[in-house]
């Protein structure tokens, strides 16, 4: 039996992706997240959960949370959260990563990519936890020509960008500390999913394709006469560009830990075929109606127009990466998945990616976390159920030390653990190893329950909720939950009506 | 006793007065017969237990017996639902209910069946014959309203047999089937077969692994495996 994953970074892009498909395929997976000056931890955990129950379709369960951060001693997590990961965990994910590109005034990116790879080695070897999947950049490369092989760690003439070499410097150094079996994943460019285009970040490429949007002044639309831009760019057009997407270094990656006689060696998860910026750009120029981009080579370009250098500069921050002109051996991956090529990145693939980044307004209308709504399920189960339930008469017949849990799939759900303890219900996230009685439901059979669409009884009768552990005190129980909510509902029915229907 | 046949059954909404109380009930008959094969009272499980006329139980063998040619009667018991009675006082049950599995007074319910087979009688043809079933605490029930009203079979599922007294089931004068499940978390097997070898034949003891004591997914076994021992042993 697979034992837990120790997920780092699962809320970047790839991350988010990662979690999903871990929990899809069943894995256990507890999770390190640090809240923010949005965010709590937990609310953090609630997106993710529900996208990936939103975008598999499926009703997954919450994974762990351990809260904790890459950049502090023992990455912050408390002696429970030690605990649970040296008695669950047996393998880490590491995912996270500060991407900047210059050096940041706090110490960044080294301080996330390489100090805190190592806290996370160094915690890893004192609980026991000893296969580590590690998420570099197959641009350790640095600027080399020519192939950039999986066996090799090499930086060229070390002018990388400062993610570069902290990416290179954090492979150095799980390449001299013993004791791990490491696994090391070098993706490309990594860009929206293949069949959803849905991506939550915005940055290198879809720079370009949002320019060329603006450029091209139709906001994406095809128009029957081209636009004509006059502009000309300081490269050859022959540039390699390797570009994959989201979903696919995802599936690769898992596909790759799935199979334990692969691990210990380094994967470029890149596209088969790169793509040419002349190729790219043809692509664009289709899809949005543009035309008039020359190529004039690599030597500059000093006599630019006002809109050239306006172009040159948006391209500033990726000139490496649209400059580097490397092949990357895939040996490795086509021995470990010869069945599970990328998908093609052509006009259907980018047009998908516009289509979501358009409808998404390039992220820059998403709702802000703050303004979820406050009365969730989970807020409902943490808050305001032990609040209300210490002045329902029901408290005092709640049988003392009595553990119960509630697991909840799908969108909004997750695990609470309740005690009753002296008239009162002690709640904590996760799942109480000794507890009398679990509730399995998926969230809008609690939402009904809670909401008196229908008693907790009678949704156990219609197979809506299941029971795991004593059956006959969990019958009884849930009478107890009916009878609070029926008390509670006549003390103050708007309390219950905003519990959100979730689903 | 003529072949069950299956017609698609109407289910009518019916209030009947018991001795104190006015209850609620569904009764379900086939659209399609003039006359039923029989009456069958149905006496769910404990009312602090989900025993109430819409159980997956007793809706599953009320309906499905109606689908094979019988008139059914599930009903709630006084205080549950729109049945009239005493509604459950939290604080002077519960206590007693967790630590005991019982409430003061819960076997004078007897006189809620009592009221569902006189309702059934007045209804149909008197001369019909009457199956009663009991599910889970219902089945504690039956002996009480057997005595008197001569029932042609009881059907007990699920009988808890170590948390009521079911030895008066001895003195039954009818066909007895009991449905067990081998999951059941009330099930003390040597207790079972020690019941069981004390009730007159003819008698049958059917046992399967049906979801714990809940029989949730298993109704249709439920109504087969009972339909099938009416049928054999109903003139």
């Amino acid at each position: 039996m697979a034992r837990s994953i120790l997920l780092t970074g699962a809320t970047g892009f790839l991350g988010r992706y990662l979690l999903r498909d871990l929990l899809v395929r069943g894995r256990s997976v507890g999770v390190l997240i640090r809240g923010n000056a949005e965010q709590s931890a937990d609310e953090r955990l609630d997106e993710l959960h529900d996208f990936a129950c939103e975008s598999s379709s499926r009703t997954l369960p919450r994974p762990v949370l351990l809260e904790g951060d890459l950049r502090t001693p023992n990455l912050g997590l408390d002696a429970a959260e030690r605990s649970w990961l040296a008695r669950e965990a047996d393998a880490v994910v590491h995912s996270a990563a500060y991407v900047a590109y210059q050096p940041t005034p706090d110490g960044e990116p080294w301080e996330t990519n390489v100090n805190g790879t190592y806290r996370l080695l160094e915690l890893c070897q004192s609980l026991g936890i000893a296969e580590l999947h590690h998420l570099s950049t197959a641009f350790v490369c640095g600027d080399r020509r020519g192939t950039a092989f999986e066996d090799e760690l090499d930086l060229g003439d070390g002018t990388g960008n400062a993610y570069e070499q902290s990416k290179f410097a954090a492979e150095q150094l799980i390449h001299d500390y013993s004791g791990m079996r490491t696994t090391i994943y070098r993706p490309s460019i990594v860009v929206g999913d293949s069949a959803t285009g849905y991506t939550s970040t915005y940055h290198h490429f879809y720079r370009f394709l949002e320019l060329g949007v603006r450029l091209s002044g139709q906001g994406g639309k095809k128009r029957t006469r081209r636009q004509n831009l006059s502009i000309r760019l300081p490269l050859t057009g022959e540039e390699a560009q390797n570009i994959v997407p989201v979903n696919w270094v995802s599936q690769a990656l898992l596909e790759i830990l799935s199979q334990p006689r692969r691990h210990g060696s380094t994967y470029h998860l890149v596209a088969s075929r790169s793509m040419r910026l002349r190729e790219i750009c043809a692509i664009l120029g289709d899809l949005l109606g543009f035309e008039g981009v020359s190529w004039v080579g690599s030597e500059g370009l000093p006599d630019a127009t006002a809109l050239e250098s306006l172009v040159l500069d948006q391209f500033k921050e990726y000139w490496s990466y649209l400059r580097a002109n490397v092949i990357f051996d895939r040996r490795n991956l086509l021995r470990a998945l010869p069945d599970l090529p990328p998908p093609a990145f052509d006009a259907a693939f980018v047009s998908r990616l516009l289509a979501f980044a358009q409808r998404d307004n390039w992220g820059r209308n998403r709702s802000r976390p703050a303004e979820r709504d406050g009365s969730s399920l989970g807020h409902y189960l943490e808050r305001v159920l032990p609040m209300r339930m210490k002045n329902s008469p029901v408290a005092e017949v709640l049988p003392d030390g009595l553990i119960f849990v509630l697991d909840v799939r799908g969108p909004g759900g997750g695990q609470w653990s309740y005690r009753c303890d002296e008239g009162s219900l002690r709640v904590w996230r996760g799942r109480a190893a000794d507890a009398s009685v679990a509730y399995r439901m998926e969230a809008p059979a609690l939402a009904d329950v809670l909401q008196r669409r229908q008693t907790a009884q009678q949704a156990f009768f219609d197979g809506r909720i299941d029971i795991e552990g004593d059956a006959e005190k969990a019958m009884k129980l849930a009478l107890l939950i009916e009878q609070f909510l029926a008390h509670d509902n006549e003390v103050s029915p708007l309390e219950t009506e905003r519990i959100h229907a979730v689903g | 006793m003529p072949s069950a046949e299956m017609s698609r059954p109407v289910v009518e909404g019916v209030r009947f007065s018991t001795a104190d109380h006015v209850l609620e009930g569904e009764l379900a008959y086939p659209e399609d017969r003039d006359t039923p094969l029989g009456a069958v009272v149905l006496a769910g499980s404990h009312p602090l237990l989900g025993g109430n006329m819409h159980n997956n139980v007793v809706r599953g063998l009320g309906d499905g017996l109606a689908e094979r040619g019988w008139a059914t009667l599930r009903f709630n018991y006084r205080g549950v639902g729109r049945s009239e009675g005493p509604r459950v006082d939290v604080a002077r049950h519960m206590a007693e209910f967790w630590q005991t599995s019982h409430v003061s007074g819960e076997m004078d319910l007897w006189q809620d069946v009592q009221g569902a087979v006189d309702f059934m009688r007045a209804t149909l043809d008197p001369s019909l014959p009457l199956v009663l079933i009991g599910y889970s605490f219902g089945c504690a029930l039956l002996p009480a309203v057997g005595r008197a009203a001569n029932p042609a079979a009881l059907i007990a599922v699920a009988p808890p047999l170590g948390k009521h007294d079911y030895s008066n089931f001895a003195d039954s004068r009818c066909p007895l089937l009991a449905i067990v499940s081998e999951d059941d978390f009330t099930l003390e097997q040597p207790r079972l077969k020690a019941w069981f070898d004390t009730l007159p034949e003819p008698k049958r003891l059917v046992q399967k692994a049906s979801d714990n004591h809940f029989f949730r997914g298993h109704e249709p076994w439920l109504v087969e495996t009972a339909s099938a021992f009416l049928e054999e042993h109903l003139p």
